[in-house]
């Protein structure tokens, strides 16, 4: 006999992020999910933002990573909590992998709490991991079609982050035709130019300290 | 490679529902898969022989639709639906365009042999 199941495949995955969002909320805390491909710059990005933050925030960030700690060294290195999540090959994060790096942390010392995703444009954004606000980061040297290449990556993410603009004058990188990409799919995301040799992270810093301000339980500004 | 994992979750959803229809096989699963989602099926099927290994799933037919994304071109004024990346709008080519759907992932519906069947596998009734 046929059955009609109408189940979604990710629902244990979302109830799992569900419960560790209500966590953070209880505290207080903001989560940022940061997603892009390998080398395109998200612990760079991080290096470069958390000492902008830190004097009004306190941050904490959950590291992603196939195998080694190297990127949780660089932003231990600057004195933020990090915890590492060690995928053992994984290509992605998941909620419950997430959820146990969220129990680990003093919550009631954290603001803002970044996870940075394993390097990949594709698996990552399937899974919702108890984020409040979705990162995509895309840099100039991996060329202007990605966005129209990754639809549910751009299309799910609340910002994106377009790193390396430095190196725009030594690339083919289209910077409008990147735009339009990303606007095919997303109406609404501000997009920061940013580059890790300037310092033009202002409105990138005012994006996520304003994300902090929405969700603030207990005091602060 | 979340093909896997979507597998993993495909196969748990299922045992669930078999169990709750007291089925003691599954012939037949049929999924909706957004395009959206860059679900490659050779993989998904790949991953399904191997985690598909006890006695209600074994052998079972994994049936995929595509959900396809909506296109609404901003140079024509005419929208769409579009099966394959990288999307355009099919009649103008131009990519000057808004995308929605094709971002989902459901198990819709099974085909299943119940216990009360007399234990036959041959024929499966329907209703």
């Amino acid at each position: 006999m046929d059955i009609q199941v109408l189940r979604r495949l990710d629902e244990k995955n979302k109830a799992n992020a569900d419960e560790t969002r209500a966590l953070l909320d209880e505290h207080g805390v903001r989560s940022v999910n940061m997603m892009g491909s390998p080398g395109c710059g998200k612990t760079a990005l991080l290096e470069r933002i958390l000492p902008l933050l830190q004097p009004t925030l306190r941050c904490a960030v959950l590291e992603g990573d196939l195998f080694t700690t190297q990127d949780a060294e660089r932003v231990a290195a600057l004195g933020t909590r990090v915890i590492q999540l060690e995928t053992q090959g994984s290509c992605h994060l998941d909620a419950n992998l997430v959820q146990r790096g969220v129990r680990e942390l003093p919550l009631g010392e954290c603001d803002l709490l970044f996870v940075e995703n394993v390097g990949n444009l594709v698996c990552p954004a399937n899974f919702d991991v108890g984020e409040h606000a979705r990162m995509a980061v895309v840099s100039v040297t991996e060329g202007h079609d990605k966005p129209s290449k990754y639809p549910l990556m751009f299309s799910r993410a609340d910002a994106v982050v377009i790193t390396k603009l430095d190196l725009l004058e030594h690339t083919d990188f289209d910077l409008q035709a990147a735009l339009a990409g990303i606007r095919q799919y997303n109406e609404h995301a501000p997009v920061f130019q940013t580059s890790t040799r300037d310092d033009n992270f202002d409105d990138l810093v005012g994006w996520l300290t304003g994300l902090c301000g929405q969700g603030r339980r207990h005091g602060g500004a | 490679m979340h093909e896997f994992s979507i597998t993993q979750s495909l196969c748990e959803v299922a045992r669930e529902e078999a169990r709750r229809h007291d089925a003691c096989r599954v012939r037949s699963l049929t999924c909706r898969l957004g395009v959206c989602r860059q679900i490659v099926p050779e993989l998904l099927h790949t991953a399904f022989e191997i985690l598909a290994d006890d006695e209600l799933l074994r052998g079972a037919e994994l049936i995929v639709e595509t959900e396809p994304v909506t296109v609404d071109c901003q140079s024509c004024g005419v929208s769409t639906t579009v099966q394959e990346l990288p999307f355009q709008c099919p009649g103008c080519g131009s990519t000057d365009i808004r995308c929605s759907g094709g971002d989902d992932i459901s198990l819709l519906s099974m085909e299943i042999d119940k216990e009360s069947d007399d234990g036959h596998s041959g024929s499966s009734t329907s209703g």
